[in-house]
């Protein structure tokens, strides 16, 4: 009678398949897992911009349809968004494009800005937006409204 | 395999995945904050104001140094937030900051005075109030920051003319 023969992968060409196979699977679920996280923007360094969101500070006032704002903080202003809430709606207007007094760089520390800004609604709101570093170069965040946001009466 | 090479695997695997969660993780813990001293205090000793100067006194009363200050103005009793920039007008060789603010030379020490002098030619009709927000320069990672002390601000009318 013939000997059967002894077929099948030997245990190197195994252990170099699976660990391949892990290594592509461990890729596949980090790279499904980035997609659903959001990206990260830094500033001054390693710090997330959101923790920049919480030492900044500035004061508003609207009189005479003008705006004033004065950033007393530590934290350079790139941008503002500007939240005219009316009966029922609300518009939201950035002021870096709104306005042409509006510092190129940004409202820094001890910046001031003043501006006519026609108002419809009763209530304004100064949500502040920073400038921060991401993989992708440089990016705005908008700091968030409930926090950090500035309620003014008209 | 051998059980050696298992362990070496098994290490740089665990090194590796160490590396990658630390520059991940790093992003979200909160770094220390540049906070100047409660005890930061400045406040307007003398002032002296006609339609073209304003001379300003102003002592340390706190009990750390002060590097300098913002001084910003208003031109009426509605303007409710300061905005005027008075740091460029100054006339008595102080360094002037960029953007804005005054660096007071040699610093202010607790308990010293100094008399700076603005010229307020252009602010029309007049000055009516200003407001002073002292700054510090604090050491943070070897670098000399400047700090702002928001909570020590001042503010007070004037009679001007």
């Amino acid at each position: 009678m013939e000997k059967k023969k002894d077929k099948g992968l030997s245990p190197v060409v195994a252990t170099v398949l699976l660990i391949v196979m892990v290594v592509v699977i461990g890729l596949i679920v980090f790279l499904w897992f980035r997609g659903m996280t959001e990206e990260t923007i830094t500033k001054f360094g390693t710090e997330n911009i959101r923790f920049a969101c919480d030492d900044v500070y500035f004061e508003a006032d609207y009189s005479g349809g003008t705006l004033y704002v004065s950033n007393s903080g530590n934290i350079p202003i790139f941008g503002m968004e500007l939240k005219d809430y009316g009966p029922g709606s609300h518009t939201t207007e950035n002021l870096r494009d709104y306005s042409t007094t509006w510092p190129d760089a940004g409202l820094n520390q001890g910046g001031t800005f003043s501006d006519a800004v026609p108002v419809i609604g009763d209530e304004l709101i100064l949500v502040p937006v920073l400038m921060g570093e991401s993989d992708d170069g440089k990016r705005t965040f908008v700091c968030d409204e409930a926090q950090h946001g500035v309620s003014l009466s008209v | 395999m051998s059980i050696m090479i298992g362990y070496v695997l098994l290490i740089t695997f665990v090194i590796f995945m160490g590396v990658i969660i630390y520059n991940w993780m790093k992003g979200y813990v909160p770094q220390e904050d540049l906070n100047c001293p409660d005890d930061v205090s400045l406040f307007i000793k003398d002032y002296d104001c006609s339609t073209t100067q304003l001379n300003l006194t102003l002592k340390n009363n706190g009990k750390f140094q002060v590097g300098g200050y913002f001084i910003r103005a208003t031109n009426s009793p509605q303007q409710g937030l300061a905005i005027i920039d008075l740091s460029f007008n100054i006339t008595t060789g102080e360094t002037v900051l960029t953007p804005t603010g005054v660096k007071i030379n040699n610093s202010l020490d607790p308990a010293q005075e100094v008399t700076h002098k603005f010229d307020i030619s252009h602010v029309t009709p007049l000055v009516y109030s200003i407001e002073i927000i002292p700054l510090r320069w604090q050491e943070q990672n070897r670098r000399k920051r400047m700090v702002i002390c928001k909570d020590a601000k001042i503010r007070e009318d004037l009679i001007c003319g």
